[in-house]
């Protein structure tokens, strides 16, 4: 700003100002003196500490304090030693979901946890949990990966159960499974396999071909739809259901195996 | 000592011919709403340029109508991952071609929609007037960044013109590679930024000028800050640095006891100014992130459940995250997942240092009290955005959620400020502008460059 300016903006009856007084001559020489460097050199070294990072410092949130425990456990053979590091983090999940009910991603972490354990209903439970509180986010979705993990667990729980022969218990836990916030077209897929391991195939194949619609690159399914109308004694449905998942996973073990015994049937 | 003629142009055109020069191209090489948030911040200032204040609410929704192809062509350019993908030029050129059709229009969610419409101004004005050229949505997203870049570079122009003081210190970290991103991009950062630059110039302008503090200094000072706490919540201490100036300078005293009362009433004025336009209950609105649950209070009580844990973590975060902070603060682009290499970064932190210790001020030096003050500033304003990030993130935390470096820009303005013009050094006199123009120069080429070859290919 020029100087005239300055004026301007002053009154003329304001007194002139006592302190600061106004910029002297300026030095040529260069003036070294010790005190001007220390806060420079102090500023410098605060620099290079936390830049060089000469510690260590550990530093996580609580919930994710299990996951290592979780995920070492994974890689021991040992029973004794894999039931000792999982209970340890068992522990330190169900603490926190007991103190904090209200983050969808500790119910998922917890959920997690208990797939390492095979506990399928609990699985079930957590992630349902996971979705109903995070569904809906625009950044760091969750419920798409809980209900992934809910969906393995589901199909895990009802194979289990129809290998029982308890038919109405699984499509009981496929029913509880369903979530307010989300739609599960999985679980049309895992009713038509219900049917289908129960030998209904009609009502299978209602449920499986309308999973088809949504997801129509499924090799497992389309294997499914296969054995479904092998089932019916329709082999020409059934090899085209059959091509199709191999088509997409030439390594279907489930189509593999319905093909070679609908080649078998032809001879 | 000779006097060279570089050296009778003034520090405030260099800082504007690098600036605009620099500026303008990283308009066009940073691609089209890829600034942090910017697709948002961009929505924000087109509902003001189509008139809307403040958002409305639509169930769980908020927001306003938007052209259906201006959305369309914003979410093609999110998400990218620039590791593996990169924007191909030619798609970008036949992507410029997309009509607005502004009639078009939609109700779509924005939950940032709440932001003061203040900040966008500038981007507005660049809206309105590039409109009448080309008003297709790529080009209403350049003319928004052309408007913002010009409000950044006049205001600081103008704020290097007017300090008495550590002319140098402002135009390095205004032209810092991030600082100028920013600066060339669609968000409130651009006026957050200049507008807390240009108060520090102008209270230093008061300290060291002869005449007394006057009713329309003060008066003009105090619209500055309004605007600034306005724009961005966060920075509302720079305003006190007005402090370094004794009572004794100002015509009344009561103007200075006046002035203290309206720096505290600002802090909160914002609020009763700007919520008005904001009528929407936000426990019916979509929350932007839900895989944790946020609540200041809460995790304040919780927190506070244990205090050394608390103040443990808070320095513990320090000690992590510091260095990534330190390369925020210089250049992190994109949804900060781009940042320059850390060389670079540690290089130009002693350029910082060696630049503001040998500023030359013409022999005005800050005293202690000054110095003191300056430094308190600078101190609380980091522990109060560190404070603030680490109560607002998810209940129970110890991580620091979403702190990002570039936050501390102000701050590392402020430490250097501090340390400015404590020796001096002849040739630095001599040669200081221009080397440090050449630097900026060599710096901001790299970047472009960068910033090129990491988003196109």
């Amino acid at each position: 700003m020029s100087k005239k300016k300055q004026h301007n903006q002053s009154p003329r009856s304001a007194p002139k100002r006592q302190e600061n007084p106004a910029p002297k001559e300026k030095s040529e020489a260069f003036k070294f003196n010790i005190r001007d460097f220390i806060p420079v050199t102090l500023a410098f070294i605060i620099f290079l500490f936390l830049w060089f990072k000469p510690y260590e410092v550990k530093l996580i949130d609580p919930w994710f304090d299990a996951i290592p425990l979780i995920d070492s456990a994974k890689k021991v053979n040992d029973p004794i030693l894999k039931e000792k590091i999982l209970s340890q983090a068992g522990q330190l999940m169900g603490e926190q979901v007991r103190k904090h009910p209200y983050h969808a991603r500790v119910h998922f972490l917890y959920g997690y946890y208990w797939f390492q354990r095979q506990n399928w209903d609990s699985v079930i439970f957590h992630q349902k949990e996971a979705i109903r509180l995070g569904a809906g986010g625009t950044v760091n979705q969750i419920e798409y990966e809980a209900q992934n993990m809910l969906n393995s667990a589901l199909i895990n729980k009802v194979m289990g159960l129809c290998t029982e022969g308890k038919y109405n218990q699984a499509f009981e836990t496929v029913e509880k499974s369903r979530t307010a916030n989300m739609v599960n077209p999985d679980l049309m897929k895992f009713k038509g396999l219900i049917y289908s391991r129960e030998g209904k195939a009609d009502s299978a194949l209602v449920y499986l071909l309308k999973y088809n619609k949504t997801n129509p690159n499924d090799a497992d399914n389309l294997s499914n739809i296969g054995i479904a109308y092998a089932q019916r004694n329709r082999r020409d449905s059934a090899l085209i259901y059959i091509e199709k998942a191999l088509q997409i996973n030439p390594e279907n073990a489930n189509a593999k195996y319905v093909k070679a015994q609908l080649a078998g049937q032809k001879q | 000592m000779n006097t060279y003629f570089w050296n009778k142009i003034p520090v405030e055109y260099y800082f504007l011919v690098i600036g605009l020069y620099f500026g303008m191209r990283m308009v066009f090489v940073n691609p089209p709403w890829q600034t942090n948030d910017e697709d948002r911040h961009f929505y924000n200032a087109y509902y003001l340029k189509e008139g809307y204040i403040g958002p409305q609410q639509r169930g769980d929704k908020v927001g306003r109508p938007l052209p259906v192809n201006l959305v369309q062509t914003v979410s093609n350019f999110q998400g990218i991952r620039f590791g593996q993908n990169k924007i191909s030029k030619s798609a970008l050129k036949q992507m410029e071609r997309t009509p607005l059709n502004p009639s078009d229009t939609a109700f779509f969610h924005n939950p940032t929609s709440h932001i003061c419409s203040v900040a966008y101004i500038p981007s507005v004005i660049g809206m309105k007037l590039g409109a009448l050229i080309n008003n297709h949505p790529v080009w209403l997203g350049w003319w928004a960044r052309i408007g913002a870049l010009l409000s950044y570079l006049i205001i600081l122009f103008y704020a290097i013109r007017i300090t008495p003081v550590a002319k140098h210190v402002f135009m390095l970290i205004a032209l810092t590679p991030m600082t100028l991103y920013q600066g060339a991009s669609t968000t409130y950062d651009t006026l957050c930024i200049s507008l807390s630059m240009l108060i520090v110039a102008k209270a230093f302008q008061l300290n060291f000028r002869e005449n007394v503090v006057t009713l329309k200094d003060l008066l003009i000072f105090g619209v500055i800050c309004l605007f600034q706490r306005l724009v961005k919540d966060g920075y509302f201490l720079i305003p006190f640095l007005i402090l370094m100036i004794p009572p004794s300078r100002f015509e009344n005293k009561g103007f200075y006891f006046g002035t203290v009362l309206y720096l505290f009433i600002l802090i909160v004025l914002p609020t009763y100014i700007w919520e008005p336009f904001v009528k929407v209950n936000w426990s019916d609105i979509q929350a932007f992130q839900k895989d944790f649950r946020f609540n200041l209070g809460e995790n304040l009580k919780s927190q506070l459940s244990a205090p050394g844990t608390m103040i443990s973590n808070l320095i513990k975060n320090i000690l992590l995250q510091s260095r990534e902070w330190f390369v925020g603060a210089y250049g992190r682009f994109g949804y900060s997942y781009t940042p320059l290499p850390n060389p670079l970064v540690a290089f130009n932190m002693l350029v910082m240092l060696f630049v503001s210790t040998f500023d030359f001020n013409k022999g005005i030096k800050f005293n202690l009290y000054q110095r003191i003050l300056i430094l308190v500033i600078a101190g609380l304003t980091a522990g109060a955005i560190i404070g603030g990030f680490y109560f607002a993130s998810p209940i129970g935390a110890s991580m620091i959620f979403g702190l990002q470096g570039r936050y501390f820009i102000l701050v590392l303005f402020l430490i250097l400020l501090f340390l400015a013009g404590r020796a001096e050094l002849p040739w630095f006199r001599q040669w200081g502008t221009l080397l440090l123009s050449f630097y900026l120069c060599v710096t901001l080429t790299y970047t472009l460059n960068f910033l090129s070859s990491t988003f196109y290919n």
